[in-house]
């Protein structure tokens, strides 16, 4: 059941209008069983491996709180238990190409190994709960006492499937406090849900279409076209992940939950550390939390943080997806960061350019080259044939060819034979790039929360009249969903 | 100290409540400014090249042809390559041809001389057959064909097992001939109204409810491509890929190489000449199977409405089984076929309506047929000729279009 599904329509209404109307002691298995449903209507079986998952992390969280002795061994047994099931679904296949692949290179014969696994929906964000999980009660939190409370935790049917990744310590305390019905719920969550619909499917969905155009066929097109294609898949995913956290955020909300932020204008950010405090916020403090910093963190050798920091970006790639590309991704983006150490510890040498650093030119500089490093790591993330993908930033950064090679008169997007929705997306694309900053100055200055409720619902009212009209015929589900 | 605001008043200028507000204002004026319904822009909406092109002026028509046929390719695909081989115009077999002549002929102008010709009566006859449709979609169209006024003399229903089942169109209410047809506002008073048995309530209930759906996809549609017609006409770019391959179409283009030539010679030679080697069976494969019993069993309840409302109107129709290669029969689970024609047979039976298989008359051999499913010109010579005398020989059938009861016609 997707969020922009004619079912999620029906669903969320009766299970808010049950849920308030249900007694107390009601309320939360029937956001339990909601929850399940949610998650067998994608396919029922599967129910029961986020059910088994539930009660191995909610007996071992009771069994490793109580342990006096071999407590690191339970500890690490609980992990190892929650990342094999992770790697059975989601790296068992990518595991086995990528032998294939090395026999392929010796022997010069391509064996199949592949296996018939399906992926379970959302197992790489309820599996990194159960890993904070344990990690907290390792490090002497309290384990959650009411299985119901610990099982919805994980399976909260509007943070399932794609996030944000939820701390339990936060959540079992919203669960526990006696939470009376607000209006209040209804008039924060309501336009979060519209905001996130018209987020997917106005801007997401149809930017969607340009860069479905681009990212099929890159080696077609020239390097003005390449960075166009990669600007609009920037603004694509993150109004598409953005979308996916603001509908959930809303959902919570109907219930009295509040989710956290996961989004918070990350192309404003003047540099990659930066960007990483505002792009999918929980999964960038979960790999600093529990993997980052356990590794050591940034109190040892500058080598070591470094080499740190690129373990934590690989393998927060590999989480994205079972493939190259997306660890390459990882790495990019590692690599950006140890720059930006190292260009932090080079600028600190050099107070006499004090002035520049801190000018108005230096600080969009910095947002525009953050930007664009950002816009190519994207590229690995599109487009998941390696090769294809390095093919294409080179010829980003070359800025070569200009002009695409069947066309050498003509810049391809500006030919007056392409469709009007490709000129439509490419000043959508330009408007967002320029509309960013003065918004971000706007959310910055809670300008939107001075605005009377009224002329909110106004232009709610206005977003699902458009929404009516603008939607594309098809809209493709969250990108975020395959992770 | 805040004033007190009780809950309703929090309610009242709360922003869920005035979103609300918004979209009943928004919904009266629309009621108000557009009493019969939303503006519609069919000159822009696209149909140009698809399957439902020809309903429109189907339904705007104006004649009121004796025969109506109702059915899906099976009886389009002949209806055309008879009246091109009777005109002697050169037929085409290239998906250009399909698109931009097929699938908007509304004539059968070939079986309707041989109609006149034994019945001694100019005879006439509108083709509503739309490539590709179903039961359901063949019940919209002779209800919304009805329902503008006209009432043929004769329904003549060709059926096909694809009409029961087809895996690429599960959703009856999503069908290019629902969106394009069905514009029936959701009236639950005029549903209920001197209805109260919950038996007839319902099910006219949920076809409103699904119309209205298709309504919406249809002014969705419309009021998108009105949106992009007139940007369009600001940017002077085409609206569509469609449109924008014609205008590449039109561009200047390199000389062509000789094997290009060649090739290009080879596909031109390919349109004026069918296949015939059946490489449409995958395609069949994959929308048979795995059949769709649900499916089949909504379908043939739209089946049993088709003849329900010909009868409502008093107006006789006849059930004709389409030949097919064996083949392609046999691309279906023998249960299934033998459980279609008896289905089949069983319903029209029921009603009292002539049910004919020309196949048990009929040798079609595979120079019949232009691919697995569809009649080439000789075959529907063939079958066109078997119609004829099935309606002329049968006194009761011939004289709703003679108005005599008499046997005419000379064989």
């Amino acid at each position: 059941m997707l969020f922009n599904s004619v079912q999620y329509l029906i669903f969320l209404p009766t299970i808010v209008l049950l849920f308030w109307l249900s007694p107390r002691a009601v309320k939360l298995p029937l956001l339990l069983v909601a929850s399940y449903i949610f998650y067998a209507s994608w396919n029922p079986p599967f129910v029961l491996l986020i059910i088994g998952l539930t009660m191995f992390n909610f007996f071992w969280g009771k069994f490793l709180a109580k342990a006096t002795t071999h407590r690191k061994k339970i500890f690490t047994w609980g992990i190892i238990a929650n990342i094999a099931t992770l790697a059975t679904f989601k790296y068992a296949n990518f595991f086995l190409g990528t032998v294939a692949s090395a026999v392929h290179i010796v022997t010069k014969q391509t064996p199949d190994f592949t296996l018939n696994i399906i992926l379970p929906l959302g197992i790489s964000f309820f599996v990194f709960e159960f890993i904070h999980y344990l990690f907290e009660v390792n490090k002497g939190g309290k384990p959650v006492d009411s299985f119901v409370h610990f099982a919805l935790f994980a399976a909260f049917f509007p943070t399932q499937i794609a996030g944000p990744i939820k701390r339990y310590d936060d959540f079992m305390k919203q669960m526990t406090d006696t939470n009376p019905f607000k209006l209040e719920y209804f008039d924060e969550g309501i336009p979060l849900i519209v905001m996130g619909l018209a987020k997917k499917l106005l801007l997401a969905d149809n930017l969607a279409i340009l860069v479905q155009m681009g990212f099929s066929t890159p080696g077609a097109y020239g390097a003005p076209e390449l960075w166009l294609f990669t600007y609009a898949f920037a603004f694509q995913i993150y109004f598409d992940f953005c979308a996916y956290t603001d509908i959930a955020r809303g959902s919570a909300m109907l219930f009295g939950y509040h989710i956290p932020i996961n989004f918070n204008m990350p192309y404003v950010a003047a540099n990659i550390s930066d960007f990483w405090h505002r792009w999918h916020i929980s999964l960038s403090t979960w790999l600093r939390d529990y993997l980052f910093i356990p590794m050591g963190g940034s109190r040892v050798a500058n080598w070591k943080v470094n080499r740190n920091i690129l373990i934590t970006f690989a393998l927060g790639g590999l989480w994205h997806g079972a493939s190259w590309s997306f660890v390459i991704w990882g790495i990019f983006h590692g690599l950006c960061l140890v720059a930006h150490r190292e260009f932090v510890a080079l600028k600190a040498r050099l107070p006499n350019l004090e002035v520049l650093w801190k000018s108005g030119f230096w600080h969009y500089f910095s947002i525009f080259m953050t930007f664009n490093a950002v816009c190519i790591g994207d590229v690995f993330f599109r487009i998941q044939d390696s090769k294809a993908a390095f093919a294409a930033v080179k010829k980003m950064l070359l800025f070569s060819p200009i002009y695409t090679a069947d066309e050498a008169h003509h810049f391809f997007i500006a030919k007056e034979t392409l469709p009007i929705i490709v000129p439509v997306t490419v000043t959508m694309v330009a408007l967002l790039f320029l509309a960013n900053l003065p918004l971000s100055k706007l959310i910055k200055d809670k300008a939107f929360d001075k605005v009377p409720p009224f002329i909110k619902g106004a232009f709610c009212a206005v977003l699902i009249i458009a929404m009516v009209v603008l939607i594309p015929t098809t809209s493709a589900p969250f990108v975020y969903f395959q992770f | 100290m805040a004033p007190h605001t009780t809950p309703a008043i929090k309610a009242l200028t709360g922003t869920t409540f005035s979103c609300l507000v918004c979209l009943v204002v928004f919904n009266i004026a629309i009621n108000v400014l557009f009493p019969a319904g939303l503006p519609k822009f069919q000159d822009t909406a696209n149909l140009w090249g698809t399957q439902v092109a020809k309903l429109p002026p189907l339904m705007q028509s104006k004649e009121n042809a004796d025969v109506l046929i109702v059915g899906a390719s099976g009886i389009l695909f002949p209806s055309v390559r008879c009246d091109d081989a009777y005109y002697k115009r050169q037929t085409r077999y290239d998906d250009w041809y399909m698109k931009y002549n097929i699938w908007k002929y509304s004539k059968s102008d070939y079986f309707a001389s041989l109609l006149s010709k034994r019945l001694n009566k100019d005879i006439s006859i509108a083709n509503s057959a739309v490539g590709g449709c179903m039961m359901s979609d063949q019940y919209l169209i002779l209800n919304k064909y009805l329902a503008s006024g006209k009432k043929p003399k004769m329904v003549l229903l060709f059926s096909g097992p694809k009409d029961f089942m087809d895996n690429h169109r599960t959703k009856i209410e999503k069908t290019s001939t629902y969106v394009q047809l069905a514009d029936f506002p959701i009236r639950v008073g005029d549903i209920l109204q001197g209805n109260t048995r919950l038996e007839t309530a319902v099910p006219e209930l949920t076809e409103a409810v699904m119309q209205s759906i298709s309504s919406f996809y249809y002014y969705r549609e419309d009021y998108r491509a009105m949106l992009a017609h007139e940007t369009s006409q600001i940017t002077h770019r085409p609206e569509d890929l469609k449109k924008a391959m014609a205008m590449l179409g039109t561009e200047e283009k390199a000389p062509l190489t000789k094997k290009q030539q060649e090739e290009a010679k080879e596909r031109a030679d390919a349109k004026f000449a069918p296949s015939k080697d059946a490489k449409d069976l995958a395609l069949f494969k994959k929308i048979y199977l795995p059949v769709n019993e649900a499916q089949f069993a909504t379908q043939t309840k739209y089946f049993e409405k088709i003849i329900a409302l010909a009868q409502s109107h008093n107006i006789p129709l006849q059930v004709i089984f389409m030949p097919l290669t064996p083949q392609h029969t046999a691309v279906l689970p023998p249960q299934t076929w033998a459980n279609y024609k008896k289905t089949v047979r069983t319903l029209a039976a029921n009603a009292h309506v002539p049910c004919w298989d020309p196949v048990q008359d009929v040798q079609f051999n595979g120079d019949d047929f232009e691919d697995s499913a569809h009649l080439d010109a000789a075959g529907g010579q063939k079958f066109f000729k078997y119609l004829t005398d099935r309606i002329c020989d049968d006194p009761r059938v011939c004289q709703t279009l003679t108005d005599r009861n008499v046997l005419i016609g000379q064989h």
